[in-house]
């Protein structure tokens, strides 16, 4: 198969402005004939709805939620990366784009993040417009903060709260769309097939979950925002509901999944308690402004930190990267936390956390100043942990928290199956090895406010799109197969929960696929996965029927599909024999623990293609090109 | 759908709020005046009676319009009260089986409805005695050659009675506790909430409410004990 | 810290919206103190699951006080007796070792239950179709710095913004009233330059709409303050009572403007 990623030619200041022009249009009087469905009401889900129903579109918008407002985009707390260059320290859309791609560990396309620097003022001028209350300065305008990976302060936020604030402000614009009739909106509708007619995407199989019936959609072009994966690993800061389901099924269809061994491993978590945890809850990044990182000069220090002279703690992030400080991108810190964790220096009863101490920005700006910036997660922490942070250091430890890898697409956001588009963290496009902090609600929004409103009308007008209905057997056969998994479920009626499984999964992936890799490891991963599958269809129980609401059924259909996903994180994980990014291989390392990349040999995608369920995908490469940002080895000392 | 604004306003819970707030307010201050007044019986009978006399004779044209205004105040409260009410309890049909509360308010907003409940009856009684004269005749007394209803006569015998005085003292409970809720919960229906004057208005409205209904039970109690005299 | 805690439970079940509902009871050992209260519902219906019994169903997601899906009333309150915390922040250590919990689903006619502990609270997305947005479409946007917002007053639409529609303003209110969830929206976009060419007939639309789908009147209790996770206040009801009569009874909105779409 070769990958065309479409990449318009032309100067890459140029590419996406030419591009604009030579994408064919559909006629405003003819978009209300397309019926575009959209999945997931996310950042990007939201905003492409409402997007593409403002154009005039018939949009079908579904979300397995109760409302819309829920997407897990909301959980975003630090800010939005635009480089607009208001504090006057230098920034502009070459030095996002520049840092997005080096940041990336040079791992992403080039056009596609040059493109999303290019819009990223444009997202920051929309959102105003919609109201989001983005922090101000007492001269009424825009407040900037830093983020990790950069040297100027482009970050936009609202609070600890900005994810919530945009994500309401796509929600109310899919909301005001709703109200126009322009946007059908299905809640709590779980995608649970995509339906390929004819080489085209035509529509989607959903399950109501109220009342258990199985749905027939099409349409002409189907859009999922369904967001990322990080739940295979069971721990994670993702919300409980967050699954791969929509992409795994549209996988299983014929879409290729892409880089699924980048996942992002967030360096400031709250530490896990115990083994009955469901989640962990991540600090926001921007805490690394003004926290110092540091743990015990000595192995096994227990003393309690205020009792630990400065001459003996260690500042490592500040120590070893000196021009970045606490603010080196989120792969590096995790390692570093790792690091010097795993050489017995960690604090905490399990040894598995790092300081992030205020006690020195307290003393320079005050406590009513730190309150102001950080208070709602001061207080979320205290909650968690019953610790007061504005008395004693955080503690902190990495967890699993973005999933970069995602379902292939081209510069269309397209994938390989024709009319199957994939916005937001559910695609693998823009950032690379690894996400610098900040810039997930810039793609997500990026993605549906002003790429797919474009793209998606270039696809409608350009090619031939017959009229089908839900009685094609393309629709019958996907439903019938939704319909036997969902019966084979029902029928095991073993005596284990499905959760128990999914814990067990995700061990296996943290413990060998986690925030180092090594080819030991992954082999025992790929040995035990299939084993935790087999176990699950023979042990599980599902009780109830599938007629009504069922959340155990639910559950235990996402965790199916995670049993099987897993093992192609793994594989990817496995032949990628270079450390890049938030993908650590231990055999390729240089100094002290600092990744080394592979460009010789793995300057590519990986995108996958499934052959079945436990028979080896197989790999297809698209080649990476780096004409605009020379290909080095990142240094943030 | 095109509905005139201001019938949807009429029609409109906020707008229902609001008329129902500010008649309440109408209310409050007619018991100011009214208060004033009683506390002429402090100073005799022939005070007591010939204000009461310049009110409802030579004043008349002034005061039944007024009246009019007081009783239509009073009318529409208790609608709305008790629409409002049935509209409430069938916004949750099915109730908690624990009941607990969090709110810094006091008590007094959980007893709008039964105080409202007394208080209708409270007037129902009241009016009709001492207006209309209904339930007893209300004697004559010539002050200067002008013949007069004596008022001052018919509530002092009245309170000498002590379940009759018991009621009015209770119905004066009931009062407060509707005054103390209903002066700020009013202001706060029009719009008038700002951190800066919230505990100024909470501390007035709990003022009003001991001024209006002290005053009318220390005048209640007076009469009481003047029994005999 | 390591003490383990038990618990008497009592759990809400209803088969669906038309059955009539009952508590279940259930008693949990060895609770670890520093598990969340979802947790322990988790391990409640795994044991139910591995006895072949259907679990529970209750609602939860980002298990981080944001997303708004929680929505459990614990002994009589909304999100338990934590002062604004949701119930997926509420930890197992602020109960007493030994205590019987009752666990409820928001009840108001407004949020009819859909099975056990959940319940449809769709009514809250119509009110914001019915006007909780500014009408700017894709495209087109001002330069954002082109308009300075006094910083109070982007601080106070931030603190109604916060609002995450969990709805247990409702569930608090002794007559179930929306009024803190519309009137966050209301006063949220009100106190923004980009809110006021809509402001009127946002007011207005939102009112009527809350009206139509059964929430109770306001009678100024304020349950919905204290019980609001994001400490919401009622000042902003006020602020809603107040546009609320301005626009209906002096408002320029042309009449005919109110009752088109959108």
């Amino acid at each position: 198969m070769i990958l065309d990623s479409k990449i318009p030619p032309g100067s890459i200041e140029n590419k996406w402005t030419d591009y604009k022009f030579q994408m064919k249009l559909v006629n405003p009087a003819n978009k209300r004939k397309h019926k575009i469905i959209v999945v997931g009401t996310g950042l990007a889900g939201a905003s492409a709805a409402a997007s593409l129903a403002e154009l005039g579109y018939n949009v079908h918008s579904f979300t397995f939620h109760d409302s819309p407002r829920r997407a897990h985009s909301i959980a975003a707390q630090g800010g939005i990366n635009a480089a607009k260059n208001y504090p006057n320290d230098g920034d502009s859309v070459h030095r996002l784009f520049y840092d997005t791609v080096k940041g990336g560990d040079f791992r992403a396309r080039e056009a596609n993040v040059h493109r999303l620097a290019e819009i990223s003022t444009q997202i920051i001028d929309h959102c105003v417009a919609q109201g989001v209350p983005f922090a101000r300065e007492y001269g009424g305008l825009l407040d900037n903060r830093s983020f990790g990976g950069a040297q100027v302060s482009r970050t936009f936020y609202a609070r600890g709260q900005t994810g919530q604030q945009l994500l309401l402000g796509a929600y109310q614009s899919l909301m005001r769309q709703v109200g126009l009739g322009a946007v059908k909106l299905h809640t709590r509708r779980e995608m649970l097939d995509v339906v390929v007619v004819d080489g085209q995407t035509r529509g989607i199989i959903v399950r109501n979950l109220v009342t258990g019936e199985l749905e027939r959609h099409e349409a002409d072009a189907v859009v999922l925002a369904t967001g990322g994966y990080g739940r295979v690993f069971y721990l994670s800061t993702n919300a409980v509901g967050c699954n791969v389901t929509a992409t795994w099924r549209a996988h299983k269809r014929g879409a290729l999944f892409a880089n699924p061994c980048f996942t992002q491993i967030h360096p400031t978590c709250i530490p896990v308690t115990g083994d009955h945890q469901s989640k962990l809850t991540l600090m926001s990044e921007s805490l690394r402004n003004d926290g110092r990182v540091w743990v015990p000069k000595t192995a096994g220090d227990k003393r309690s930190p205020e009792k630990i002279p400065e001459s003996e703690r260690f500042y490592f992030l500040e120590e070893k990267y000196p021009s970045f400080g606490n603010l080196v991108p989120r792969d590096v810190a995790s390692r570093n936390a790792k690091q010097v964790c795993d050489q017995g220096l960690g604090v905490g009863e399990t040894g598995l956390a790092v300081y992030l101490d205020f006690s020195d920005a307290i003393k320079r700006l005050g406590k009513d100043k730190i309150a102001e910036k950080y208070g709602n997660l001061f207080q979320m922490y205290d909650k968690i942990t019953d610790e007061n942070p504005y008395q004693v250091p955080m503690r902190i430890y990495p967890a699993v928290h973005y999933t970069m890898g995602g379902l292939w697409v081209d510069y269309n956001l397209m994938s390989n199956l024709p009319g199957l588009h994939v916005l937001g963290e559910a695609n693998f496009s823009d950032h690379g090895a690894n996400r610098l902090g900040a810039s997930a609600l810039m793609q997500g929004l990026a993605d549906g406010y002003f790429i797919i409103p474009h793209t998606i009308g270039h696809y409608l007008a350009s090619n031939k799109i017959p009229k089908v209905t839900t009685d094609h057997p393309a629709f019958v056969d996907a439903e019938n197969s939704v319909k036997a998994r969902q019966d084979k479920l029902l029928a095991v009626k073993g005596n284990k929960p499905a959760m128990e499984f999914h814990r067990q999964l995700g061990k296996v992936m943290w413990d060998y696929c986690g925030m180092a890799r090594n080819e030991a490891g992954l082999k025992i991963a790929l040995d035990e996965i299939p084993k935790i599958r087999e176990a699950f269809w023979k042990e599980v129980s599902v009780t109830g029927s599938g007629q009504d609401l069922n959340m155990a059924l639910e559950e235990a259909g996402r965790i199916a599909d995670f049993l099987e996903f897993g093992e192609l994180l793994v594989l990817d994980a496995y032949t990628r024999r270079e450390s890049c990014g938030g993908h650590f291989r231990e055999e390729s390392q240089v100094g002290e623990g600092e990744a080394l990349r592979d460009d010789n040999n793995f300057c590519h995608v990986a995108a996958w293609e499934f052959k079945g369920v436990g028979q080896k995908s197989e790999l297809h490469k698209e080649p990476l090109a780096f004409d605009n940002v020379h290909l080095t080895q990142r240094s943030y000392k | 759908m095109a509905k005139n604004p201001v019938t949807a306003y009429l029609s409109s819970s906020i707008g229902r709020k609001q008329i129902m707030g500010l008649s309440g307010v109408y209310l409050y201050f007619f018991l100011l005046v009214h208060l004033a007044g009683n506390i002429g019986m402090l100073s005799g009978a022939e005070h007591f009676n010939s204000y009461a006399y310049l009110l409802l004779h030579t004043l008349k044209e002034i005061i039944y319009p007024v009246e009019c205004t007081l009783v239509a105040a009073f009318l529409l409260h208790v609608y709305l009260g008790i629409k409002v009410t049935i509209e409430n309890r069938a916004a949750r049909p099915e109730r908690y089986a624990v009941n607990a509360s969090k709110a810094k308010q006091g008590p007094y907003a959980k007893y709008m409805f039964v105080s409202g409940m007394w208080l209708l009856i409270f007037v129902l009684v009241h009016v009709p005695h001492f207006r209309m004269g209904l339930y007893s005749e209300i004697g004559t007394v010539t002050y200067d050659g002008v013949e007069m209803r004596d008022l001052y006569g018919a509530a002092m015998h009245f309170f000498a009675k002590g379940w009759f005085t018991a009621f009015y003292v209770i119905s004066f409970l009931f009062l407060f506790n509707h005054l103390a809720h209903g002066v700020g919960s009013s202001l706060q229906s029009v719009g008038l909430n700002h951190p800066r004057y919230n505990a100024a208005i909470q501390f007035i409205s709990k003022a009003y409410a001991v001024v209006i209904t002290g005053g009318f039970t220390a005048i209640a109690i007076w009469a009481y004990f003047q029994r005999g005299v | 810290m390591n003490q383990k805690l038990s618990f008497l439970l009592r759990l809400w079940r209803q088969k669906d919206g038309n059955s009539q509902g009952k508590f279940q009871e259930i008693r949990m050992k060895d609770i670890p103190p520093d598990m969340s209260f979802l947790e322990m519902l988790d391990e409640a219906n795994n044991d139910l699951i591995r006895k072949g019994e259907e679990p529970v169903a209750f609602e939860s997601d980002c298990r981080e006080g944001i997303c708004g899906t929680c929505s459990l009333v614990v002994n009589g309150l909304p999100h338990g007796s934590d002062p604004g915390t949701t119930v997926c922040q509420l930890f197992m250590r602020r109960f007493n070792d030994g205590a019987t919990i009752t666990v409820e689903p928001w009840r108001a006619k407004a949020f009819p239950v859909i099975k056990d502990l959940v319940t449809d609270r769709s009514a809250f997305d119509q009110i914001i179709s019915a006007g909780g947005f500014v009408s700017v479409n894709t495209g087109g946007a001002p330069d954002a710095n082109a308009t300075a917002i006094r910083k109070c007053d982007a601080d106070t639409a931030m603190d109604a913004a916060a609002c995450i529609g969990c709805g247990a303003c409702v569930a608090a209110c002794p007559n179930a009233s929306a009024m803190l969830f519309v009137s966050a929206k209301v006063s949220h976009l009100g106190h923004l330059p980009q809110g006021q060419p809509e402001r009127e007939r946002r007011v207005v639309r939102m009112v009527q709409k809350m009206d139509e789908l059964g929430f109770g009147n306001c009678s100024n209790r304020y349950e919905c303050e204290a019980a609001c996770p994001k400490e919401i206040s009622v000042e902003h009801i006020a602020r809603m009572n107040r546009d609320y009569g301005f626009a209906s009874l002096l408002g320029t909105e042309r009449e005919r403007g109110n009752s088109g779409a959108g």
